[in-house]
């Protein structure tokens, strides 16, 4: 499962704060409904594409770069060619899919990758969001990856006793093998989730104080220009389509 | 200053395990107290009594007084109770809120608002003092167990409180991070905090504490200076049912028969990538069938991921067990073989104790395997708990039902990956016990572990693992105990 | 301090878990029929199998607030990875009606929280829900954008009653998963003494 980071090992001198890439994924989610032109269209893709170069994220923006042209490709041929049917169903679907929604997605590919759970804990609470989301969005960031560990040694445990698929005891009882698997590791969880309570309540989460951030989040020139540059390019690709 | 004033308390549950009765006590500043005695005697509730978590966490009956500096403590916010107590716990794993270290440090400053510039500089000293700086901006997910705990001491001396309450620190901790774990009290000594600790094991503590309180049942049953602990008989101390205060220089006690059978490791070999340094590289390998065989080693040395190539649970592991005239692979040593994991909670998934019994059996007859079911869980002293749901179990039960299934499957070679992390004397006696038992059924047992009390209880074989690498194994002979002494000394340094 | 209707740190700690919980067994579910040919039935398979965590969860609420910060952080979760402000709107108030009805019908009853849950199951049509709420001038972009078979097809796929249907199942989905949830609670967890 997707997940922000605990620490971002790529980072180069561009960075964004996390509140500038929440209004760009704002944009290019409304963008969706807005699709008129071509180059609209190409232009809000190049959000996204270009935000994941600048992370480094090279083999995403490339497998994006690849589809979205396959896309664009198909779409442009699609009215000249007549296709079968159900091909033409799925082919229409996925075009759809790719040219409409794949910005978002990978938007949030990159969301994900280049942001820091505490930078995003820091940035809501500078949005003036309260702890009564920010503190349950910390206990997720830190529950995700505890769930997939606890999942994986839950895993083990199960091949180690022959607990799985096809065996003699699978095919009388195929429903028993998601108890297995979802019931310990809920269990687990419960637990652990009693210990991290009372550690944290300990260390004060409960002070009613009003909680700093050593996490360092503010705007920069960069998200001045990222913002700037972006607009331009949407706004006159909107209204002034060169197609 | 912390005074306990006639105080008993009993858990919402209203188990007598871990109640306390009619406790009198004063600790003064700048004293180091440790507190020790058998699972269930209240040692840890007394640390939450001191810490606040009782009554605001958990909940139960109260009578008497607990002050801190003439203050009750009942009166006052958790929040405000945590900046002048600071508290460590027993599993590393599920202490820590953020995903990230650094985070973790000051996210008591955070909860206080401290300005950003005292929080860095809080963090900055805490890191100096605490020798951390290699752990600074990691994920907490990817440190070993050893400095997570070091993260959560380092999490409780950012806040600067005067007291710090740990309760059993070093449970899940190997013996070189035992000594981190020591080198952080020592240092809080120095500063003149009061630390008061509960503890099983009381070699790495014991001659720096300035009491020893020995709990039973709930009440304070005997006080001791450094010295008349120090001083105790190593039999009177296993009477009382306490760990060993110098658990390295013991002398084996099950010595090795003369073993015709042997089983045969060649070319194991294992890596997480392709063509990557190995993790495991063991080409050839002949260890006796039948033996308990103790695997050491320091930490990241292999010994999990060998487990992990003989119980065949990593695909990508390669080579060969030959037992009995079979050459195994990895999916066919899956049949034969079962580890009981550190962690046993993730290995029970039934409803109730027979049950998990019986997935591990063939169903050919049913009638027949809940017989066999009934006896072997009647040689783990289970037959009162047949019915009950594995989860509802104490720790120790949950490892013999584990145990139980390996038997009913019928699997030749048990892994324990540190069955006794975390256990008092008496417990730590009942699983070597059960670990002979497996023994005189003719299972071969592999057993990782830490705690050399159990290696010389019971290993009868040892084999010493490093980067991957068997550079010793042999019988539990005079040889064997001076390369184990010799490992111990360098591990704890 | 019990008696006060503040969420306190415990009870938002709790938020978190059961909501990661939740989101997880969600995604996995997601994941696990990702044919094209099963999304129908994704309705009615999701608030069934995230029953069985809901209804761990439903045993630990006791105030108002906890449903709505789920379904808020649901919203986030779906918004990040690209479903659009619908897919927020949907989760925030599937966890609000959710919490409403437990507040009017009472706390810890169990009828009480079969119906609340069913409410809360319906948020889940905010994940598609934009192909149907964006209205007509949607549909136009949609013709002039992507070609009138691109829009044919689709709106054939997705004529306005599937909408009706997607709640009905959703709800039914959502009762059915309180009763599993709630048989899972007695097998497992009562027992187990973590509840």
């Amino acid at each position: 499962m997707e997940q922000l980071q605990a620490v971002v090992e790529t980072r180069s001198g561009y960075r964004l704060d996390p509140r500038t890439k929440l209004f760009l994924m704002a944009v290019v989610a409304t963008a969706e409904f807005l699709y008129s032109h071509t180059a609209f269209m190409v232009a809000v893709a190049l959000i996204p594409f270009v935000l994941l170069l600048t992370n480094r994220q090279y083999k995403t923006a490339i497998i994006f770069f690849c589809l979205f042209s396959a896309g664009l490709f198909v779409q442009a041929i699609q009215n000249s060619i007549q296709f079968h049917m159900v091909v033409n169903m799925l082919v229409v679907l996925l075009v759809g899919l790719v040219l409409r929604l794949f910005p978002a997605f990978v938007m949030g590919a990159y969301i994900i990758k280049s942001t820091t759970a505490s930078e995003c804990i820091t940035a809501l609470g500078r949005m003036h969001i309260g702890r009564q989301i920010t503190i349950p969005l910390s206990v997720l960031f830190r529950f995700i990856p505890t769930m997939q560990e606890e999942s994986a040694a839950i895993k083990d445990a199960m091949r180690m006793r022959e607990v799985q698929f096809g065996t003699k005891k699978f095919w009388q009882n195929p429903a028993a093998l998601i108890e297995y698997r979802f019931i310990p590791l809920m269990i687990s969880v419960v637990k652990i989730g009693d210990d991290l309570s009372a550690a944290a309540l300990t260390r004060g989460l409960d002070n009613p104080v009003r909680r700093t951030n050593i996490t360092k989040v503010g705007f920069t020139g960069w998200d001045l220009i990222t913002v700037l540059i972006a607009g331009t390019a949407l706004i006159i690709t909107y209204f002034f389509s060169p197609w | 200053m912390i005074e306990l004033k006639d105080v008993s308390f009993t858990y919402e549950s209203g188990e007598t395990e871990n109640s306390l009765k009619h406790i009198n006590l004063t600790i003064h500043d700048g004293e180091t107290t440790l507190f020790c005695g058998e699972s269930g005697c209240g040692k840890t509730t007394l640390t939450r009594l001191i810490n606040g978590l009782i009554p605001h966490y958990y909940a139960g009956k109260l009578d008497g007084k607990v002050l801190l500096d003439g203050k009750e403590l009942k009166d006052y916010p958790l929040y405000q109770i945590g900046q002048r107590v600071g508290s460590v716990f027993q599993n590393p794993r599920t202490q820590f809120y953020n995903v990230d270290t650094t985070s973790e440090i000051v996210f008591g400053c955070e909860n206080m608002g401290l300005p950003v510039s005292e929080m860095s500089k809080r963090l900055e000293e805490t890191t100096k003092s605490l020798k951390i700086e290699n752990l600074l901006n990691r994920s907490l997910f990817a440190l070993s167990g050893g400095e997570k705990q070091k993260i959560a001491c380092a999490s409780a001396d950012a806040i600067c409180p005067n007291t710090f309450v740990l309760d059993e620190p070093s449970s899940n901790l190997d013996i070189s991070s035992i000594k981190d774990l020591t080198e952080v009290i020592r240092q809080w000594q120095s500063e003149n905090k009061t630390v008061i600790v509960a503890e099983h094991r009381l070699y790495y503590l014991a001659p720096y504490a300035d009491r020893i309180i020995y709990m039973k049942r709930g009440e304070i049953c005997n006080e001791y200076t450094r010295e008349e602990f120090l001083e105790l008989d190593p039999k009177e101390l296993k009477k009382m049912g306490l760990r060993a205060l110098n658990p390295f220089d013991l002398m084996p006690e099950k010595t090795p028969e003369a073993n015709e059978k042997s089983l045969q490791i060649d070319n194991f070999w294992f890596s997480y990538e392709k063509r990557g340094y190995p993790i495991v590289n063991i080409p050839d390998l002949t260890l006796p069938q039948g033996e308990i065989i103790g695997i050491i080693g320091d930490n990241g040395a292999g010994k999990s991921s060998f487990a992990r190539c003989l119980c065949g649970l990593d695909k990508s592991s390669k080579g060969t067990l030959k037992l009995n005239g079979n050459a195994l692979n990895a999916k066919k040593r899956r049949h034969i073989s079962y580890m009981v994991m550190q962690d046993v909670n993730h290995q029970l998934f039934t409803e109730d104790v027979l049950d998990e019994l019986l997935l591990s059996m063939d169903g050919e007859n049913e009638e027949e395997d809940k017989v066999r079911a009934q006896e072997i869980l009647a040689g783990l002293d289970l037959s009162d708990k047949l019915k009950l749901h594995p989860m509802s179990l104490s720790g120790g039960e949950k490892q013999r039902v584990a145990i139980g299934s390996a038997v009913a499957s019928g699997k030749e070679i048990i892994i324990f990956d540190e069955p006794t992390s975390g256990l008092d004397y008496r417990h730590m006696l009942e699983v070597s016990e059960k670990l002979i038992q497996l023994k005189e059924m003719k299972k071969t047992l592999f057993l990782i572990t830490h705690d050399p009390e159990l290696i010389y209880k019971c290993c009868t074989h040892l084999m010493f693992i490093e980067h991957g690498r068997i550079l010793w194994h042999r019988s539990m002979d005079n040889e064997a105990v001076r390369l184990l002494q010799e490992f111990f000394s360098r591990e704890k340094g | 301090m019990e008696n006060t209707n503040k969420l306190t740190g415990k009870d938002l700690i709790n938020v978190g878990i059961y909501s990661a919980m939740t989101l997880v067994v969600f995604f996995v579910v997601g994941l696990l029929t990702a044919l094209p040919v099963v999304y129908p039935f994704l309705f009615i398979i999701w608030p069934i199998v995230c029953g069985i965590p809901m209804m761990l969860y439903y045993t630990k609420i006791r105030k108002f607030g906890m449903l709505t910060i789920t379904g808020i952080i649901g919203g986030i979760f779906f918004y990040l990875i690209g479903y659009g402000w619908i897919g927020l709107l949907g989760w925030f108030l599937g966890g609000l009606l959710s919490d409403i009805v437990l507040r009017i019908g009472g706390y810890q009853k169990f009828k009480v929280t079969v119906l609340s849950y069913a409410c809360f199951c319906l948020g889940i049509m905010g994940c598609p829900a934009n192909l149907w709420l964006a209205g007509d001038a949607y549909w136009e972009n949609i013709h002039t954008s992507m070609g009138d078979q691109y829009a044919n097809t689709l709106q054939s796929l997705m004529p306005s009653w599937m909408m009706y249907v997607g709640f009905a199942l959703l709800f039914v989905g959502g009762i059915l998963g309180a009763l599993l949830g709630h048989k899972m609670l007695k097998k497992h967890f009562e027992r187990a003494g973590i509840v």
